[in-house]
């Protein structure tokens, strides 16, 4: 069937009259058959009846005087009727009588035994049985049969007639149906053609004549036209509304694109990059690869890879690369994108290039002020720590001072001077030293002297051996401190899993010297904890600070026991938390909001640099540091929180 | 069980008529002679069947048809059996001894047995303007102006037809009766003239 699909409305509109004339025709031909052959048929049995009846009468007087000759006689009157076959005559007891046969030899044969009254048709025949009556007594029985040539000549013929008929009239429709599809295929082609002018010339203005038509095909065109008006007027406001579009994307400040995903080719790229990359948009439509080519060669796998991935999770995303412009500038370019996806695929890749550039710099120098800053803290934290340093080998050397003034001063007085006269004594009387030992009123009381001296110089010896074990420990003191200096300048900046309890043992060691000098109890609250993630060296230098600050509070402060209480615990879930708490001098109100701030100090001597950089560092490690104080008076409470170990990547 | 019931009185009954029949039936030598005048009795009749008669021949439109035996009956009571029960032409047959050809005028058909053979051209005299049907079994019956005449040919019965005759007194004989005569007279002519 498809070729008749593709036939032109003309040729089909041929076909379907011609089908349906012919099939028409076919039918009543059939019908006509069908009817001659039932009429012939009943007009063949009317006939034979007639002539069974004819017969009956004729054979009337045969068959009362039951004279077979005169039956037989009347019997071959049937030679007159070509279409009868055969004929017989039956008595009353339905006994054969009197037979004739068309064709001799098969006299017999063609005649029933007995007579079977009515008719019936055979495959060739039609056989016909009537009684004969006379004065209303049946006295035999009269057979005719006849052939059916009478019906199949009949049925030949009209089927011949038929056949003709049916060429004429076939002719004819042919003949007809070239014409008069006219009638209904002209305003249907001119339809056809206006529509095809729409198609290729895109020219909505056009219109189908409709002129004098009110049936459906008028109706179809005036549809058409009323369609094309309302296109034309849709096309100018979709065009209009193209141009605003347009000239916004234009006029946005980036360049807008748009790619293929298969293919990875710009589709559409706003004039924006004329302006941005000094590149028209004509020459990324035209050019697959030009992207890679004026992408900053260290950039384009990265740039590439990261497009890719996205495109590959449908997911939108954003990337930064540098781009070499027409005039060899380095533009920094900041590329997002999303994938348009239509039924599980990605159908179009779509985003905006802008130039970063500015930004850049400005991050740029962001960062290296940044870096200063740090340097300066980091420096600064380091000097903090010195200054702790000296400070506590500078109180350990004034123990060693003390005591080796004391040791010296001892010397000076020492009993092994009063030893020295006399063994000068005794050399003066080495010659009779028995008898000045025995004689003189000075050499008797020389062995007494001996004695004693001796005492005072063992007890000496054992005062200074004290003296200089307490020195001894002092330098050890101070080679510690030096020590722990030492390994803080070397782990600086590395990130490690710390416990926190250490980083507190070891803030508290490095100020044991000087909170024992100020008389400070230190109470530890440690609860069990994870280890954190954290740059030592910069928790140390927060906890050194916190630890010094709560030192100088409770310096300041008049009261009976200095109490500096740390507790370590857990904060949520991947937070711990240390909390410094003095019950010194507390935080005035209107400090605690500036504390923190770069400058801010209440020390002499400070340069209100510690909590500040100590804030950065804690924020710089993921944590925080925060300060509390009820007021004046009533102690201050820091708290340090850090991220545990297993929660940061 | 009615149906049954019946049936079987039926059957009871044929049986019989049939034995009846048996124990009835004539001796031998005189159904020899009946059986030609049996034949005879049906052939008069038949040519009753195929015959018209002008309509005054009857005395009243349901008057019976009346076949006259003229002289001695050799039919016995063949021709009356025969004849008991048939309707010819809307009319009863029936069979009437007659003694006169004048009595046999009023009849529609006589029967003049071959031994009437001495009287026969007087009762022809007689009979000849009347629309009797004559039919005789003399030689001479056609000559002498009968219109029926049997005659046996090859131990078969046949006849002649006077139609000339039967013409003259305005009845009509049928084409078909006509047609199994033997031989058919279309002029009153008299034989050996």
């Amino acid at each position: 069937m498809n070729w008749f699909w593709n036939l032109s409305l003309r040729h089909k509109l041929t076909v379907v009259i011609m089908l349906v004339s012919l099939s028409a025709m076919l039918l009543a031909c059939v019908g006509f058959i069908g009817f001659e052959y039932y009429a012939t048929r009943k007009a063949l049995v009317h006939d034979l009846s007639s002539l069974t009846d004819v017969l009956a009468l004729n054979s009337r007087a045969a068959l009362r005087f039951q004279d077979k000759m005169a039956a037989e006689t009347t019997l071959a009157s049937m030679q007159a009727k070509p279409n009868i076959l055969s004929a017989s005559l039956y008595t009353s007891d339905r006994k054969v009588f009197a037979t004739w046969s068309r064709d001799p030899a098969h006299k017999d044969a063609r005649v029933d035994a007995a007579p079977q009254e009515g008719y019936r048709f055979e495959r060739e025949s039609l056989r016909m049985c009537q009684p004969a009556v006379h004065d209303g007594e049946k006295i035999g029985y009269v057979c005719l049969e006849s052939d059916l040539r009478e019906i199949t000549d009949r049925v030949r013929l009209l089927a011949g007639i038929s056949f003709l008929v049916l060429i004429i009239a076939g002719l004819a429709a042919l003949g007809l149906s070239a014409k008069l599809p006219r009638v209904v295929t002209k305003p249907i082609l001119g339809l056809a053609e206006t529509a095809r002018l729409v198609g290729e010339k895109h020219d909505y203005s056009v219109r189908s004549d409709v002129t004098g038509r009110s049936d459906e095909i008028g109706v179809l065109a005036n549809a058409f036209n009323h369609m094309l008006h309302r296109i034309q007027s849709q096309d100018s406001a979709l065009s209009l509304s193209q141009q605003k579009l347009e000239s916004l994307v234009h006029s946005i400040d980036g360049i807008v694109w748009e790619r293929d995903p298969k293919t990875l080719a710009f589709t559409f790229v706003s004039q924006q990059s004329m302006r941005i990359l000094g590149y028209p948009p004509e020459s990324w439509l035209g050019n697959s690869r030009f992207w890679e080519k004026i992408v900053h060669p260290d950039d384009v796998d990265k740039a590439a890879k990261a497009s890719l991935e996205a495109q590959a999770k449908c997911e939108a995303y954003d990337c930064e690369y540098r781009v070499i412009a027409s005039d060899k500038r380095v533009v920094w370019i900041r590329e997002s994108g999303v994938v348009r996806v239509e039924n599980d695929k990605p159908v179009a890749l779509r985003g905006i290039l802008q130039d970063i550039t500015k930004q850049k710099q400005a991050a740029g120098e962001l960062e290296r002020l940044n870096h200063r800053l740090v340097d300066a803290s980091r420096q600064a934290g380091m000097a903090e720590v010195a200054t702790g340093i000296l400070h506590n080998v500078g109180n350990v050397l004034n123990s060693v001072n003390v005591s080796a003034t004391l040791v010296q001063d001892q010397m000076v007085k020492s009993k092994l001077l009063t030893l020295e006269r006399a063994t000068g004594l005794l050399r003066e009387h080495l010659s009779d030293a028995g008898a000045f030992i025995a004689n003189d009123p000075k050499g008797r009381l020389l062995p007494d002297f001996l004695i004693k001296v001796t005492e005072l110089a063992l007890e000496e010896q054992h005062r200074w051996q004290e003296e200089l074990k307490g020195l001894r420990k002092n330098i050890e003191h101070m080679k510690e401190i030096v020590a722990m200096q030492q390994s803080y300048a070397r782990v600086a900046g590395i990130i490690e899993a710390m416990s926190a309890e250490d980083l507190v043992e070891d803030a508290l060691r490095i100020n044991a010297a000087s909170l024992a000098r100020h008389d400070v109890e230190v109470v530890r609250a440690f609860n069990k904890v994870p280890k954190v993630k954290v740059d030592k060296h910069k928790v140390v230098q927060i906890l050194i600070n916190l630890v010094r600050n709560a030192k100088y509070a409770l310096d300041a402060a008049r009261v009976q026991q200095r109490l500096l209480t740390i507790h370590i615990g857990r904060n949520g879930s991947d937070r711990v938390k240390i909390i410094v708490q003095d019950n010194g001098i507390g935080i005035p109100k209107e400090n605690l909001t500036n504390i923190f701030s770069h400058g801010f100090t209440t020390k002499r001597d400070g340069h209100g640099f510690g909590l500040h950089s100590s804030a950065l560092a804690a924020k710089e490690l993921g944590g925080s540091l925060t300060a509390h104080s009820d007021g004046p008076g009533t102690g201050a409470t820091f708290t340090l929180e850090l991220p545990i170990a297993n929660s940061i990547n | 069980m009615d149906l049954s019931l019946s049936a079987r009185a039926h059957l009871r009954r044929m049986a019989l008529i049939a034995i009846a029949a048996v124990l009835l039936q004539p001796p031998a030598a005189r159904a020899e002679v009946t059986t030609e005048y049996k034949l005879k009795a049906a052939y008069l009749l038949n040519f009753v069947r195929f015959s018209k008669w002008p309509t005054n021949s009857f005395a009243a439109a349901d008057a019976p048809l009346v076949i006259g035996v003229l002289g001695e009956n050799p039919f016995d009571t063949a021709l009356g059996e025969i004849v008991r029960g048939r309707i010819v032409n809307g009319r009863t047959v029936v069979v009437k001894r007659v003694a006169t050809a004048q009595e046999a005028k009023l009849c529609q058909v006589v029967f003049i047995p071959a031994s009437e053979q001495a009287n026969l051209p007087r009762h022809l005299e007689t009979l000849r303007d009347a629309p009797v049907l004559t039919i005789g079994e003399n030689a001479d019956f056609l000559d002498d102006g009968g219109i029926i005449r049997f005659f046996i040919q090859q131990n078969k019965i046949r006849f002649d037809i006077n139609k000339a005759q039967a013409d003259a007194t305005g009845m009509q004989i049928d084409s078909q009766l006509l047609s199994l005569a033997a031989d058919v007279r279309e002029s009153n002519r008299k034989k050996g003239n």
